[in-house]
C-alpha cells in the first residue's frame, strides 16, 4: 500500500528535477518514424538537428520566420558537424490533497547541450544545474556520452543518457515511469546498439547504473526494445527491462503502440507487466498502462488526453488511475507552454489528488 | 441450311458486346495518387497524396476481351506531403511542375486469363515524368463491379532515372527509389 501511495506522493517531486529529454513522438504522424531525423540522440530529446530546428520553424509552431529556429536564434549555425541545444524550464503547480492545498514555482532544468560529429564519431555533452535543496543550485551533467555510427542503420555509444525504455515524452511523472525507474535523475552509464531502419527499429541498452556514484545504489541492467513500422504513420513493438540494485530486482516487459490516425493525431500507448521483488520479500506480478491521445487542433497548438492506469500486484485488489487533460502551444521556435490539470484516484479509496500546472519552456 | 445460318448470324451479333472495347473514363472516376518516399537519417516516410475525388487523373482505361489499355495523365500540382515547406521544394526545387506539370502513363494491351480478373497484373509501361520518358514496371489490379470499374495501379520511379535531383534539405535526404500508387474507383463505361 505504501508502494502506491509513493506513486503519487513522489510526483511533485519529480518536477524539481527529471531526465527532462523529452522529445515529441507524436510527430510519428507525420512520417517521422525515429527520433534521429530532429535529434542528435536516437532516443531523442536534447540537441537539434538542422532538420529538426527546420521542422521547428515549419510543423511545430504557430508563427515564425525563416531561421528563427536556430540554435541562439542563428547566433551559431546547426551543421552536420555541430548541434548546439539546451533547455530552460518552470512551471507553476497547484496541488490539492484531500488534507491541504499547495501552491509552488518550481525551476526544473537549465541546461546547454553540444554535439559534434566528425567521420562516423559522434559525441555529445551536456552541461546544467539542478535543484540540490532549498534555493540551492549543483552542476551536473545529465548526459555525455560518444558514439560510432557503425553504417547507415547500427550506432553504438556509451555514457550517461537515458537508457531506451518507454516513449521520451514531455510527461515524466507518469505512474509507468515511475515503475520504470525512470524519473528523478534516472540517466544512468550505458553502452547501447541501436539499429534504426525504414522497417523498424532495435535497442540494445546494457545499463552499468551511476558507476561515478555508486553509493546511490542505483539500479543497472538489460534493457531490449524492438519494433517495426506499421504503414507510414505508425509503429508497434515490444520492450523489456530488467534492472537490479541491493534493494530490488524487476523485470518489465510488455508492448508499445505509436499509430499516427492521421495527419492531425496521434496515440501513444504502452502496457508493461512488472515482475519484481524487494530483497527478501515475496515476488509480485503488475500491471501499469499509459496511453496519450494528442490532437493538433491548429498549427502549434495541441490539445491532449492521457490515461494512466496500475495495480502493482494483481493479487491485490487494489489499483490507481490518473487521468489528464493538457494544451501544448508553441507560439513560435523556441517557446513552448503546457497547461495541464489532472486527477489522481488513490488506491484503496484513499480519496483524489486534483493537479493543475503551467509549465514554460524556452529551447535554446 | 438457311435456318442454321440466321441462328449462327444472331449468335455472333449478340456475341458481339462481349469482345467490343469497353472505354472507361478516369477523368470522371473517383481517384487518388499517393507516393511514400522514405529518407534518412531517422527513416522516415513522406507521403504525398492528392485528395480523393474525381479528375485527379485524366485518360482511359479501355477493355477488350481480355486485353487493357491504359493512357493516363496526372497533373502533379496535386500532389501535397502534409507540411508546406516540404510540398514547395517537391513541386518547385524537384519536380519543376511549372516546366513539367504533367506525369503520363501507359500501358499498351496487357492481357489476363480468365481468373485473373482481381489479380495484380503485372506490366512494363511507359512512364514520362520530369519531360523523361522511360519504360518503368509495375502492377495493374483492375475490379469489375456491376456497371462500372476500380483499379489500383502500383509502380516505382527512380528519381534519378527521370532527371529528378535526388530531395536533400538540412542533413536528410530522400531516397532514390519512391513508391507510387494510383488507384480509381466507380468509372463507368462509356
Amino acid at each position: 500500500m505504501r508502494k502506491l501511495s509513493n506513486y503519487f506522493s513522489g510526483i511533485v517531486g519529480i518536477f524539481l528535477s527529471s531526465s527532462l529529454a523529452l522529445s515529441y513522438p507524436e510527430f510519428i504522424r507525420h512520417g517521422y518514424m525515429n527520433c534521429t531525423s530532429c535529434h542528435v540522440s536516437p532516443t531523442g530529446g536534447g540537441a537539434l538537428t538542422e532538420y529538426g530546428r527546420s521542422l521547428s520553424d515549419e510543423v511545430l509552431s504557430r508563427w515564425s520566420r525563416p531561421g528563427e529556429s536556430g540554435f541562439l536564434y542563428g547566433l551559431l549555425p546547426t551543421t552536420a558537424h555541430f548541434q548546439g541545444g539546451g533547455d530552460i524550464r518552470g512551471l507553476r503547480l497547484t496541488q490539492r490533497t484531500p488534507k491541504k492545498t499547495t501552491q509552488r514555482t518550481i525551476f526544473m532544468q537549465g541546461d546547454v547541450e553540444a554535439a559534434a560529429r566528425i567521420g562516423n564519431w559522434a559525441a555529445l555533452v551536456s552541461a546544467g544545474v539542478e535543484e540540490s535543496g532549498k534555493e540551492s543550485l549543483s552542476p551536473l551533467s545529465r548526459k555525455h556520452w560518444v558514439g560510432y555510427q557503425v553504417n547507415e542503420n547500427i550506432l553504438i555509444r556509451a555514457g550517461k543518457f537515458q537508457r531506451a525504455f518507454l516513449f521520451n515524452t514531455a510527461e515524466h511523472a507518469t505512474l509507468i515511469k515511475r515503475t520504470a525507474g525512470l524519473d528523478v535523475g534516472s540517466e544512468t552509464y550505458n553502452v547501447e546498439g541501436s539499429y534504426l531502419s525504414e522497417t523498424g527499429e532495435f535497442f540494445l541498452t546494457a545499463n552499468l547504473g551511476r558507476i561515478d556514484k555508486t553509493a546511490l545504489d542505483v539500479q543497472s541492467g538489460t534493457t531490449l526494445k524492438g519494433g517495426f513500422s506499421v504503414g507510414s504513420k505508425s509503429k508497434v513493438g515490444l520492450q523489456y527491462d530488467y534492472e537490479r540494485n541491493s534493494q530490488k530486482t524487476q523485470h518489465l516487459f510488455g508492448p508499445y503502440f505509436a499509430l499516427g490516425l492521421s495527419e492531425d493525431s496521434v496515440v501513444l500507448s504502452e502496457i508493461i507487466l512488472n515482475r519484481g521483488a524487494e530483497t527478501g520479500k515475496e515476488v509480485s506480478n503488475g500491471l501499469t498502462s499509459y496511453t496519450r491521445f494528442s490532437y493538433e487542433a491548429f498549427k502549434g497548438g495541441w490539445l491532449y488526453a492521457i490515461h494512466e492506469w496500475s495495480q502493482p500486484s494483481l493479487k491485490i485488489a487494489s489499483s490507481s488511475q490518473v487521468g489528464s487533460l493538457g494544451i501544448q502551444f508553441f507560439p513560435r521556435p523556441h517557446f513552448e507552454f503546457n497547461l495541464l490539470v489532472q486527477r489522481q484516484w488513490l488506491p484503496a479509496n484513499a480519496g483524489q489528488n486534483d493537479l493543475a500546472f503551467l509549465l514554460g519552456h524556452f529551447y535554446l | 441450311m438457311k435456318t442454321i445460318s440466321a441462328i449462327t448470324l444472331v449468335a455472333l451479333i449478340t456475341s458481339l458486346p462481349v469482345f467490343a472495347a469497353k472505354t472507361y473514363p478516369l477523368s470522371s472516376a473517383e481517384g487518388i495518387v499517393t507516393f511514400t518516399a522514405s529518407g534518412t537519417p531517422g527513416n522516415f516516410k513522406i507521403n504525398g497524396t492528392t485528395e480523393k475525388k474525381t479528375s485527379v487523373v485524366s485518360g482511359n482505361l479501355v477493355q477488350e476481351g481480355n486485353t487493357l489499355r491504359l493512357e493516363s495523365s496526372f497533373e502533379l500540382g496535386q500532389l501535397d506531403t502534409g507540411i508546406g515547406l516540404r510540398t514547395s521544394h517537391m513541386k518547385d526545387k524537384y519536380l519543376e511542375v511549372a516546366k513539367f506539370p504533367k506525369a503520363t502513363l501507359k500501358i499498351n494491351l496487357l492481357s489476363f486469363k480468365a481468373g485473373q480478373e482481381n489479380s495484380a497484373l503485372p506490366f512494363q509501361g511507359e512512364l514520362e515524368l520530369h519531360g523523361v520518358k522511360k519504360s518503368i514496371p509495375g502492377t495493374l489490379t483492375v475490379k469489375q463491379m456491376n456497371d462500372s470499374l476500380a483499379m489500383i495501379c502500383d509502380f516505382s520511379v527512380n528519381l534519378t532515372d527521370f532527371a529528378i535531383e535526388i530531395p536533400s534539405f538540412a542533413g536528410v535526404t530522400v531516397n532514390n527509389q519512391v513508391p507510387i500508387q494510383v488507384e480509381i474507383k466507380n468509372a463507368k463505361a462509356q
